[in-house]
């Protein structure tokens, strides 16, 4: 099935662009994994930036920085290279972006959040605040209602999501801005697998939800 | 060659020797590569905020990578500079920001299918950066600016509002208007 919820052009300009932070970009890019619009929406993002390089009034460098490249040619691969590692396994996510951060996918560290949720921690960035996680949701499993302090980007892997804006399935994308106070859920018949980032803690709204910050870090 | 810049024949000059590169190792073709790239990386990298002395050392290691990742290139798939701005982008996220750059897996079987024919790609490579520059040239200014800030600011777009003292909304809808410009003007070339 084909995704009908998209990042918008700005979110696809920040991921191309490479301003979007780690979490918040792991989101889009498994997102555009699942979707083929979203792969020439990207493409042509990029060709925009290889354009915009292309342009650039040239640097001139040093008159022996080729020769150090060239010398260089035949060493190992470099030590600043941040390659993220290849996963050891296969499963659901074994061609998905979120391969190389989940590593062995048969045995990952889910942790029950309360009932019917469980939860993987994926990346944490700018200081551990902004995360992506993968969540768990049983059928029918109530949500707290919450609010931002910075954008939450989710993608929905396995399931069915309603949230603002209507039902969620697999491959479709949300996102929202720092100022909407929301309350996701979950259908009665379906559980949910989804990846969703944020940026900053959260705000639970209510007497139950502002007791849950208290002992879980989300 | 400043003149030669975006052409269709450096277009495909630069894509044949990056193809080079990965089928043996020419370094003829490095060179050339090199020379003309190696100082627009720097460039990039100094506009983002880079000092002189770290945008020289990154864009001779983007090279490098551009070097060892050859065989990852499909000219089918994106034009040279388009595939050496990606590389050095990740770079300076990795080097600079420490972070890394998610991307699509390198087996996903889909990235393939959405791609037109091998024939009429290599016309549309040709051209492809020539008319999405003319589009970048007559995009109205305001809009310019915020394409050119997503490139170039490292900066979320809720700084970049901050920072142009225009709403977000304003960003956003600057960026999707321009997007539907450089669309139309890439029309089925794309």
């Amino acid at each position: 099935m084909t995704p009908t919820h998209h990042p918008s052009d700005a979110t696809l300009f920040e991921y191309g662009g490479g301003s979007l932070s780690e979490p918040l970009a792991l989101v889009v890019v498994t997102h555009i994994s699942m979707c083929t619009e979203c792969r020439d929406r990207l493409a042509e993002i990029e060709a925009i930036g290889g354009v915009m390089l292309e342009d650039l009034e040239p640097e001139a460098l040093a008159p022996a920085a080729f020769a150090r490249t060239l010398a260089r040619l035949d060493e190992g691969a470099t030590a600043s290279s941040r390659e993220i590692p290849r996963p050891a396994s296969g499963g659901p996510f074994a061609r998905s972006p979120l391969a190389p951060y989940l590593g062995d996918v048969a045995d990952l560290p889910w942790k029950r959040l309360g009932r019917g949720i469980e939860t993987v921690d994926v990346v944490r960035r700018r200081g551990r605040e902004t995360r992506a996680t993968l969540f768990k949701v049983a059928r029918g499993t109530p949500l707290p209602s919450h609010g931002h302090r910075g954008r939450e980007m989710t993608v929905v892997l396995e399931g069915k999501l309603y949230d603002e804006g209507g039902a969620f399935v697999a491959g479709d994308f949300i996102e929202h801005d720092a100022d909407i106070i929301h309350r996701p859920s979950i259908p009665a018949d379906e559980d949910c697998l989804c990846l969703i980032a944020v940026e900053g803690r959260l705000k639970f709204q209510g007497v139950f939800g502002r007791l849950i910050p208290l002992f879980v870090d989300i | 060659m400043k003149d030669d810049r975006g052409s269709p024949t450096a277009v495909e000059t630069f894509a044949r020797q990056i193809v080079a590169i990965a089928e043996h190792g020419d370094r003829a073709a490095f060179g050339a590569l090199f020379g003309h790239f190696a100082p627009r990386v720097k460039a990039y990298l100094m506009r983002l905020g880079a000092p002189a002395a770290v945008a020289e050392e990154l864009s001779q290691e983007a090279m490098l990578l551009v070097w060892r990742k050859a065989a990852y290139y499909d000219p089918r798939k994106s034009q040279a500079s388009t595939w050496i701005f990606t590389i050095a982008r990740n770079l300076r996220i990795d080097a600079i920001r420490r972070e890394a750059h998610p991307e699509l897996h390198p087996d996903e079987p889909a990235l393939t299918p959405s791609q037109p024919p091998a024939v009429e790609e290599t016309i549309a490579a040709n051209q492809q950066e020539q008319r999405l520059r003319a589009a970048l040239k007559v995009l109205p200014p305001d809009q310019a600016e915020v394409v050119a800030l997503s490139f170039f600011a490292d900066k979320a777009h809720g700084d970049i509002c901050r920072d142009l003292g225009i709403p977000l909304g304003t960003v956003k809808s600057r960026l999707r208007l321009a997007m539907k410009r450089l669309r139309a003007a890439l029309g089925d070339v794309l």
